[in-house]
């Protein structure tokens, strides 16, 4: 197991090098000239020539690329990633409560994505072509078709316009993550639910389980202690997936009810062709689905006997 | 008996299902590339006087704050969003084929590098790289084409790879390559063949996220600019009206539903039937 997880840490920090450096190459894909732009910004438009050549060594920007790309990421990972160009303030000062408020909304969509859907999946596998068999198939496939954005007018325009009961923006009480957690959930429940349905299913074919029946044990162990820890690996994958699926929703779900995490942080910074936020904000991203791979990698290690030392 | 009839009635369901969404969305498909000629108004033409009306016999889906005929709206804007998912696809697909192919035939350290390269690029969401390029960019339709065929040829390279290395190793083409026949042969007549079945369910199913993406990029005002008419600029501009006026909010996520949908099923029924022994297997287990 150990040069399994070393292997999966050493691939990890590969990613995350490449990674940097595709997010560095980016201020060489944008037409605009990063000193002249940070110049601009600093002095109000009123750049001369001398500002931005000052701009430029200052920021090591008349270096060669490979030596700018080192030191941008020695900065980078202590935690220093410039001003940004949109607000003028340290972005290291700006990310942490927007992770902190990404973290809460990933959290509420991720406990509801793993309680409904292994819980209809489930439901349904142990019902094969039973009418909620099909009633949870049908949903999740036009469920996962919805554009999440338009899922959340509606759900703003029903429990917000006109029934009054949740607040539709912002963040300012846990009843202003209800929507938000609701439409981000939705599709990735609904896939965790087909998934579950399938694996389980093939699972409940199997000899063990017909070993486990005719050994008389209630349907309950068969279910927990049969059958469950056999679908763990596939289920693992899934859910690693669906980590970044929910990043990648909330992109959009947060701005839409205004949810300060983030995403929206991200979407302000696009927005505003602020690289050095893009840049950070992308990094952040990285690492977080990084990490977070990881721990699937260490839980493989725990549900798979073949990955455990011997 | 009973097993074999259910299986039957299940696979049929299954057909009907793949009919009902595949049907819709191409008739939607091609009704919206017939936007200039089926459109009853121009999508840009502003007519105050006529703004925020309810659907009615001239404006069938009614019309937005600006008096513009949301009909004519929704098929132009549809028309651009498939004109873009179809550049994208293409690009992806061809470019992705090539790498991959390219990394699957010669092995070794091109291999490796490549495949390495594409692992980076799949190792984050799409859309986080695309709006990266975007920001990098500056919004528009070019930027927007190039940040999501970036993005998207990864897969294509994956499968191309794979299915090389799959031909590679397989019997037949080993007794091919025995008799001498050239890599030329190999290719048109072993792997383009072996590769046209998953080539096509990815492609579906890609046409359905890129459909997504899109309108949400436009919805975000960073894919689509206005005032080019598109279903997720459609919405942001109902928002301000959304309460009293629902007919401007339903259209473009329905349009958006029905594409998506219909290129979802459509995946899964192509994957059924593509399946090795296809249909009639599956009827026979």
């Amino acid at each position: 197991m150990l040069p399994y997880l070393l292997r999966r840490l050493l691939s990890a920090v590969l990613i995350f090098v490449g990674l940097s450096l595709l997010v560095y190459l980016l201020i060489y894909l944008s037409p605009a000239d990063p000193a002249q732009v940070i110049a601009a910004q600093r002095l109000g438009g009123l750049a001369r020539s001398e500002d931005i050549a000052q701009v430029r060594k200052e920021y090591g920007l008349d270096q060669a690329i490979p030596l700018q790309y080192l030191r941008w990421l020695g900065q980078a990972l202590q935690g220093d990633f410039g001003y940004s160009i949109r607000t003028d303030r340290l972005i290291t000062s700006e990310l942490p409560s927007r992770i902190g408020f990404s973290v809460l909304l990933g959290t509420a969509a991720m406990a509801l994505v793993l309680l409904i859907g292994t819980a209809l999946g489930t439901w349904a596998a142990l019902k094969p072509d039973s009418v909620a068999d099909h009633v949870i198939r049908l949903t999740g496939l036009v469920w996962v078709a919805i554009p999440d954005f338009w899922l959340a007018f509606l759900l703003i325009l029903i429990f917000a316009v006109h029934l009054g009961l949740l607040p539709s923006f912002g963040a300012r009480s846990g009843l202003h993550l209800i929507l938000p957690a609701v439409t981000l959930a939705g599709p990735q429940a609904a896939r965790l639910s087909q998934l579950v349905r399938s694996i389980l299913q093939d699972a409940l074919r199997q000899d063990y389980m017909r070993t486990a029946k005719s050994k008389g044990l209630p349907p309950s162990v068969q279910l927990f202690r049969h059958a469950m820890p056999n679908i763990a690996v596939p289920f693992v994958t899934v859910v690693a997936y669906q980590f970044s699926a929910l990043i990648s929703g909330a992109i959009i779900i947060e701005t839409v009810f205004s949810w300060p995490g983030l995403g929206t942080y991200y979407i302000e910074a696009v927005s505003f062709r602020d690289l050095p936020a893009i840049q950070a904000t992308v990094l952040v991203f990285g690492v977080m689905i990084i990490l977070f791979n990881l721990l699937a990698d260490l839980a493989y290690g725990l549900f798979d006997p073949r990955l455990r030392p011997s | 008996m009973a097993g074999r009839r259910k299986k039957e009635v299940f696979c049929i369901s299954r057909n009907l299902l793949m009919l009902a969404g595949a049907g819709p969305a191409s008739l939607l498909v091609c009704v919206c590339l017939a936007a200039p000629w089926l459109a009853p108004f121009d999508p840009a033409a502003i007519d105050l006087s006529v703004g925020l009306q309810s659907p009615s016999a001239e404006y069938w889906l009614g019309t937005d704050n600006l008096g513009r005929d949301m009909l004519s709206r929704l098929l132009w804007g549809g028309r651009v969003s498939i004109t873009v998912t179809a550049i994208v696809l293409l690009f992806s697909l061809v470019a992705g084929m090539l790498i991959g192919l390219i990394c699957g035939y010669s092995g070794g350290m091109a291999e490796e590098l490549g495949m390495r390269f594409t692992d980076l690029i799949y190792a984050l969401p799409g859309i986080i790289l695309a709006l990266a390029l975007i920001g990098a960019l500056g919004p528009s339709i070019a930027a927007l084409v190039l940040a999501l065929a970036l993005t998207g040829w990864v897969r294509y390279a994956r499968l191309a790879r794979s299915l090389v290395l799959t031909v590679k190793t397989s019997g037949f083409v080993e007794a091919a390559w025995a008799i001498g026949a050239t890599d030329g042969h190999i290719m048109r007549k072993h792997l383009l063949p072996a590769s046209i079945g998953p080539v096509a369910v990815q492609l579906s199913l890609d046409a359905g996220v890129t459909v997504l993406t899109i309108a949400g990029l436009s919805f975000l005002g960073l894919g689509i600019q206005p005032p080019t008419p598109e279903w997720g600029t459609m919405l942001v501009d109902a928002r301000p009206y959304m309460d009293y006026a629902p007919h401007l909010v339903l259209p473009p996520g329905v349009a958006i539903f029905i594409l998506v949908f219909g290129f979802n099923v459509l995946s899964e029924g192509l994957e059924n039937l593509l399946r090795p022994g296809g249909l009639r297997r599956r009827l026979e287990r």
